[in-house]
């Protein structure tokens, strides 16, 4: 947890402060998030996240910014092809909401780092965008009992869950097998729909209003108006998380 | 008799939005999964070469997950709709 002092105006928050109450507002300035990735998921999550007064985000990425980035990935400006995506993000984080603390990392997420950086979080942002990173990041998760927001998209489709440790199924429930993949194609609004909504969840959890979309993985076709709730429950030999569970 | 398969993202692309299928009674998710298929150049997608459902297939039939590997043992009934979803990996 991060405290922070709040230099903001009173009316800073006051379209949420009815919703969330000064409590929850509290919650969000005394949190810290880890955000795994600053891409097409990360810049809408993000931005929701500082925008709404969380104290502290850890933003990881490894990538530079290139121009086929720019479609969807609007924490980097079109000057900014080049730069490492964490500083960039930094920057348009601070200057849309300069009391939330930015700690950037410009590295990869492997075993030694998921451990350390999930270790200062109170939820895990998963905007990853392949599942080698992803399931180890989840593992570093759910041993620290951190919730960990999955989400990822594809063309006009995405999908998006919680996964709250101990207490559900973990990842490898839910996505036991996935298919190859290369570079894919998304309109940047796939990413937007998602990406907002692992923020919503995740101010859903710190300040404890709302439900959970957790053991259940919510699927959207965007081009076709549709989405569904795939109810899933915890695998019995889940290889993953099966063990000591009766 | 009919039933109906809905399918997202790739599968989508590959096999539309919602098709109806004509099966035989006692027909199984895995009948219905290699009709859908077919033989054309995206069955691939959903079968591998001895026919099986490929394992990152996620079926949804009457709310819950049905496994590739037990799609075999689930029958279907006329009206029944099965949702086929590939997980996508961008970010």
């Amino acid at each position: 947890m991060k405290r922070i002092q709040p230099s903001y105006s009173s009316s800073r928050f006051e379209r949420q402060l009815p919703l969330i109450g000064p409590e929850g507002q509290k919650k969000l300035e005394n949190s810290t998030i880890l955000i795994a990735g600053v891409g097409g998921l990360g810049s809408p999550a993000a931005t929701y996240l500082a925008l709404a007064g969380v104290g502290e985000l850890i933003i990881v990425d490894d990538d530079r910014i290139q121009e086929s980035n720019l479609n969807r990935q609007f924490l980097h400006a079109a000057a900014s092809v080049g730069l490492q995506k964490v500083y960039s993000a930094e920057a348009t984080l601070g200057s849309l909401a300069p009391d939330t603390s930015v700690v950037a990392y410009p590295g990869r997420i492997d075993e030694i780092s998921a451990d350390r950086l999930v270790a200062d979080a109170d939820v895990v942002i998963d905007a990853l965008d392949n599942y080698e990173s992803r399931f180890v990041l989840h593992e570093a998760a759910w041993n620290a009992e951190v919730p960990f927001i999955h989400g990822a998209v594809e063309g006009f489709s995405g999908q998006m869950t919680s996964i709250i440790p101990k207490k559900g199924p973990c990842l490898s429930c839910l996505i036991p097998a996935v298919p190859p993949s290369g570079k894919v194609p998304v309109i940047g609004a796939t990413a937007g729909v998602i990406g907002s909504m692992q923020a919503m969840e995740a101010i859903k959890y710190l300040t404890g209003i709302g439900t959970m979309i957790s053991g259940r993985l919510f699927l959207w076709d965007g081009q076709a108006g549709r989405s569904e709730f795939l109810h899933i429950g915890s695998r019995k030999n889940c290889p993953f998380c099966s063990k000591g569970r009766e | 008799m009919k039933i109906l398969i809905r399918c997202y993202a790739r599968f989508r692309d590959a096999f539309g939005e919602e098709q109806a299928l004509e099966l035989p009674e006692g027909a199984t998710i895995l009948d219905a999964v290699r009709t859908l298929a077919g033989t054309g150049p995206d069955a691939e997608l959903l079968i591998d070469n001895v026919g099986n459902i490929r394992s990152y297939v996620m079926i949804m039939h009457h709310d819950v997950r049905v496994s590739p590997m037990e799609a075999e043992s689930v029958s279907l009934s006329d009206g029944d709709m099965i949702i086929l979803f590939p997980p996508v990996s961008g970010g």
